[in-house]
């Protein structure tokens, strides 16, 4: 045997394994093999002949219920009429009466009308309370229900046509004697319905012997079987409107013939609308309705013309005329077709006295199919399902379409379908379908692949053949709402944000405040300029005025200092230590400005040196200008002295080199400093013309501004200057940081300030006299400060 | 009429302080001009000093009237010079860079060489002596507690400056940034010690100007002959 490939993991199993022995999925479905059908359904395979009765089992309760309760009212309805019907002419018996029979659960037994159709006995079906599977109803073609060896004679594809004048019913519809005898309902009125409209619709209709009943022919044979109801249908009769209810599910206590009147007058009330109109889920009558006052139109033999409705669509919105006949229906044929538009609960249109909505409806539906069941086409693979019937069954949607067996009943042109959907014959009624094989209806109403070639539609005008999706090949499935259309592709939206303007207006704004919270916000700060200028001037104003009063006055009130600091004593005892003629370097480094100090801190030290020692003195500086300030305090403060270049004194300039050369004269002051200020050879012929060592001079004294050159000299000559005393003549803005080098003993005495030069003057008998004429403005100007400091 | 040195001087000297002394109503054209005579007058002469009293003698002079040795030994300045002059253009300052290291080389030693043995041990030394019993004599108790005061305040002070300046901390707990305790204590004596030196440099800095003003002041009456 072949292998089996489980259709879950794909691996090969044997044919006799009934799981898949890797994922214990099931290969073998549920339910027997079926006559002409062993394995499921694929795409492209060709529906297999189904008995309709076998179906019985999987329908689902609530429309067993529905049938039984019908039943029920049918019998009630029965024994309380007894108007007659003249529009049908006989009593139409209720189609679906053989559901109310089957109300419990457990009374699943074919009806006898499906047993009359298939055929085949009305047996009891196994009770299916419970039963969580979806029972497929069989609403098949007529072929379906034939019996074995009849020939149908009316194709799935074929539209039902209207022959005229051909009283004999259809095959499908011959084969609707009951098996066992009981006279199946829906033959009986089937039978009726054919037989002219003269008979009196007073058939009452048995619905729970002859629906239990299964037959291949659920169709009557002669006009004198049609229950009363479908033959009052044939009557256009005014029906009363009234919107029927297909909610409930139960049928309405009510005859066949009742129902059927009461549509008949619904349809009445609310008048005739069009009835030229066929479009689909018009509100005007149903063809088949139609057809029952004008039997001749019907193109098969023996079909009514209720039968042979035109192509309308299932989905009708109703007419005033047709709501009496909705009213008739009894509710449980209302909830065996609950998307039927006979059951909708909109007005209904005007009947004509033949079949109802839900029946045209269906009727349309099946002209709309495109499939035949049976007959494939060449070339054309027939359509099927894609996914698996039996998982993917919704029994409502089974009542959305006409049966193939009411649908095909008069019609001579079996509808075509637009792909090559083989018609279904009737099923054979030897046995019952398990659940979950669909019948052979149901596997016609496969839709059609979409890659498949897809034959010429056939609908009616109004109905839509799907051309593709999983609903390809059906009709009138989606409800009619006008301008819906095959579903578009989806739109392509651009990832891009889209933003309108204003969005991006706002979100600008966002940004800038945000970027306004983290901008750093300026300091406001006040001006100031004025506050300070107005000090500036008050101050400069105070000292101007205090400085040049003072100066000019000439006052004398402040003494100049007595207090002789230690420093300032060892710089004059030193001074008057120096041996007489001999060598003393004068380091002039301080700058133009502070001429006026420094002047008069030197002057007096160097005053008091000359007068005593007469000494040779010896200026170099390392600033360019410091020869300058040496000429300016010789011939300025101690022009007095006089005191000869070349002779008294040597002027030896601007030292280049900063450390470096304060580092090499302290090493060789002859070949560091050769020439003095004039460019000529500074110790030939000279006094110190046998100075070979810097440790040859007697003393060093700095006239500094600066605490960094006095440090530069004394760091550089240290170990060149032997014994050789350091005398400083600081600013006072660089005692501070001269006073160290005092307390080391690198510098000898220090004399800083205006203070030390006045100290000096007093030991030098006044003179120059700098300090006293500065020393009563300077006394001012301090006590101004100190009072200016405690001011705030 | 002979218009002589003096009072050419003196009053140029009148107007430039005058000018100077603009200053008080704000920057104006005035003083700037006066800054400007100033710069271009220093500039000038330092740029003559240098050359006729370093590049001209010891230069240019050996070069063109040296003995070989002398000419040799012109060479290596020369030389260096031109290196040095080569840091002005961009492209080539790559080639100075050898005599500015030798400069650079030079100074650094020197300065350091200098300040270990001119400032740093000296001071030291001094800081030490500054508890020098010797200078105090045997049963002065005064003249001891005097001294143990003077080196104490001067160890106190030199160790507490030297504390302030010490800016190694650790993060605490509560995230901030502190120095150690002990440190921390040192340091704030050390920031008295600092503000008085601040505080006398700037009083001598106040001094030194109000002397100079004086001085001007003084010159600009006498040139008038107020004084």
């Amino acid at each position: 045997m072949a292998d089996i490939t489980c259709p879950v993991c794909g691996e090969i199993n044997s044919a006799d394994q009934e799981f898949c022995q890797y994922c214990q999925s099931r290969l073998q479905p549920l339910t027997g093999p079926l006559k002409g059908a062993d394995a499921p359904i694929t795409p492209g395979q060709f529906p297999t002949k189904k008995v309709t009765a076998d179906l019985e089992p999987i329908l689902p309760q609530w429309l067993r219920d529905a049938r039984d309760k019908a039943r029920k009212n049918a019998e009630e309805q029965a024994e309380q009429e007894s108007k007659p019907e003249p529009e049908t002419g006989a009593s139409a018996p209720d189609l679906l009466a053989g559901l109310q029979s089957q109300k419990a659960e457990d009374e699943e037994e074919t009806p006898d009308w499906l047993a009359n159709i298939t055929g085949s006995k009305s047996k009891s079906k196994k009770t299916e309370t419970g039963s969580t599977e979806v029972h497929w109803v069989e609403l098949g073609k007529p072929n379906e229900f034939m019996q074995e060896g009849e020939e149908p004679s009316i194709s799935a594809t074929q539209e039902p046509t209207e022959s005229a004048g051909e009283e004999s019913l259809p095959p499908w519809l011959a084969g609707t004697e009951p098996a066992e005898g009981g006279a199946d309902e829906l033959t009986a009125w089937l039978r009726e319905a054919e037989s002219p409209r003269a008979e009196p619709p007073a058939q009452e209709p048995s619905p729970r012997t002859e629906s239990d009943s299964g037959s291949s022919d659920a169709f009557p044979r002669s006009s004198e079987e049609l229950p009363d109801w479908l033959k009052n249908l044939q009557e256009e009769k005014p029906v009363s409107s009234e919107v029927p209810q297909m909610e409930s599910p139960l049928p309405e206590e009510k005859s066949d013939s009742d129902w059927l009147k009461e549509i008949q007058n619904q349809q009445a009330e609310s008048g005739l609308e069009s009835a030229e109109k066929e479009e689909p889920f018009s509100t005007e009558l149903p063809a088949w309705l139609k057809d029952q006052a004008a039997p001749s139109d019907s193109s098969l033999g023996g079909v009514p013309d209720w039968l042979q409705a035109p192509s309308s669509p299932a989905f009708i919105s109703e007419e005033p005329e047709q709501k009496a006949e909705q009213e008739n229906i009894p509710d449980w044929l209302k909830a065996a077709a609950p998307e039927s538009s006979v059951f909708s609960e909109e007005p209904a249109a005007p009947i004509p006295s033949e079949t109802p909505d839900w029946l045209a409806s269906l009727q349309k539906d099946a002209e709309a199919q495109a499939f035949e069941p049976e007959k494939p086409e060449e070339g054309e693979p027939p359509p099927a399902f894609v996914e698996d019937a039996l998982s993917d069954l919704n029994a409502e949607a089974l009542f959305t379409e006409m049966p193939d067996w009411l649908s095909n009943a008069g019609t001579a042109e079996p509808p075509s379908t637009p792909s090559g959907v083989p018609s279904s014959p009737p099923a054979p009624s030897s046995e019952a379908l398990t659940p979950g094989e669909l019948p052979s209806w149901v596997q016609a109403m496969r839709p059609i692949e979409t890659s498949q070639a897809e034959a010429p539609l056939s609908t009616s005008g109004d109905q839509t053949l799907e051309t593709r999706g999983p609903l390809a090949g059906l009709q009138g499935v989606l409800p009619a709402i006008p301008g819906i259309g095959p579903s578009s592709k989806p739109k392509a939206y651009s990832i891009k944000l889209q933003a309108t303007e204003e969005q991006q207006a706002h979100s600008a704004l966002l940004e800038q405040v945000l970027a306004a919270e983290t901008a750093p916000e300026p300091i406001t700060s006040f001006s100031p300029l004025a506050t300070q200028r107005g000090l500036r001037w008050l101050l400069a104003f105070l000292l101007l005025v205090i400085v040049s009063g003072v100066l000019f006055l000439r006052t004398h009130v402040f003494s100049l200092p007595v207090g002789e600091t230690d420093e300032i004593r060892n710089a004059r005892l030193i001074t008057e230590n120096i041996p007489q003629n001999t060598p003393v370097l004068v380091v002039v480094d301080y700058e133009p400005a502070l001429t006026g100090e420094m002047e008069a801190i030197a002057a007096p030290l160097l005053d008091h040196l000359i007068i005593l020692r007469h000494p040779v003195l010896v200026f170099i500086s390392t600033s360019p200008t410091g020869g300058l300030l040496a000429e300016r305090l010789l011939s300025g403060p101690l022009q007095d002295r006089g005191y000869q270049r070349g002779t008294q004194y040597l002027n030896l300039g601007f030292l280049p080199g900063g450390l470096t050369g304060v580092r090499s004269f302290a090493q060789d002051p002859v070949a560091a400093a050769p020439l003095n200020i004039d460019r000529a050879p500074a110790w030939i012929g000279t006094p110190l013309e046998s100075l070979t060592s810097f440790s040859q001079f007697s003393a060093m004294i700095m006239i500094t501004d600066n605490a960094e050159s006095a440090r530069t000299w004394i760091e550089q000559t240290n170990s060149s200057r032997g014994a050789m005393p350091v005398l400083v003549a600081s600013s006072a803005q660089a005692a501070p940081m001269i006073e160290p080098y005092y307390n080391s003993g690198q510098v000898s005495g220090v004399v800083s300030g205006l203070y030390g030069g006045a100290i000096f003057e007093q030991n030098n008998s006044g003179r120059p006299g700098f300090a006293r004429t500065y020393w009563d403005t300077f006394s001012l100007g301090m006590i101004l400060a100190i009072v200016l400091i405690i001011a705030g | 009429m002979v218009i002589s040195p003096d009072l050419i001087t003196g009053v140029l000297s009148f107007i430039i302080t005058i000018m100077i002394l603009s200053y008080l109503i704000g920057d104006n054209p005035i003083f700037r001009i006066a800054i400007y005579l100033f710069i271009g007058v220093s500039a000038g002469y330092i740029a003559a000093v240098a050359w006729w009293q370093v590049l001209w003698p010891k230069l240019v002079i050996p070069l063109r009237s040296g003995n070989t040795v002398d000419r040799s030994l012109a060479i290596i300045p020369l030389l260096g010079a031109i290196l040095i002059l080569m840091k002005v253009l961009p492209r080539l300052s790559k080639i100075g860079s050898p005599a500015m290291a030798y400069l650079a080389g030079v100074g650094a030693a020197v300065a350091i060489g200098g300040g270990l043995t001119g400032t740093l041990y000296p001071q030291m030394a001094a800081t030490i002596n500054a508890f020098d019993l010797n200078r105090v004599s045997t049963g002065n108790v005064l003249g001891f507690m005097g001294l143990i005061r003077d080196g104490g305040v001067i160890l106190v002070g030199v160790i507490s400056s030297l504390a302030y300046f010490h800016f190694g901390a650790r993060t605490r707990p509560d995230g901030s940034v502190r120095r150690f305790g002990f440190i921390e204590i040192l340091a704030w004596i050390g920031q008295i010690f600092i503000g008085i030196t601040l505080g006398v440099i700037f009083a001598g800095v106040y001094s030194a100007a109000l002397t100079m003003f004086i001085e001007r002041i003084s010159s600009l009456l006498r040139f008038i002959g107020l004084s």
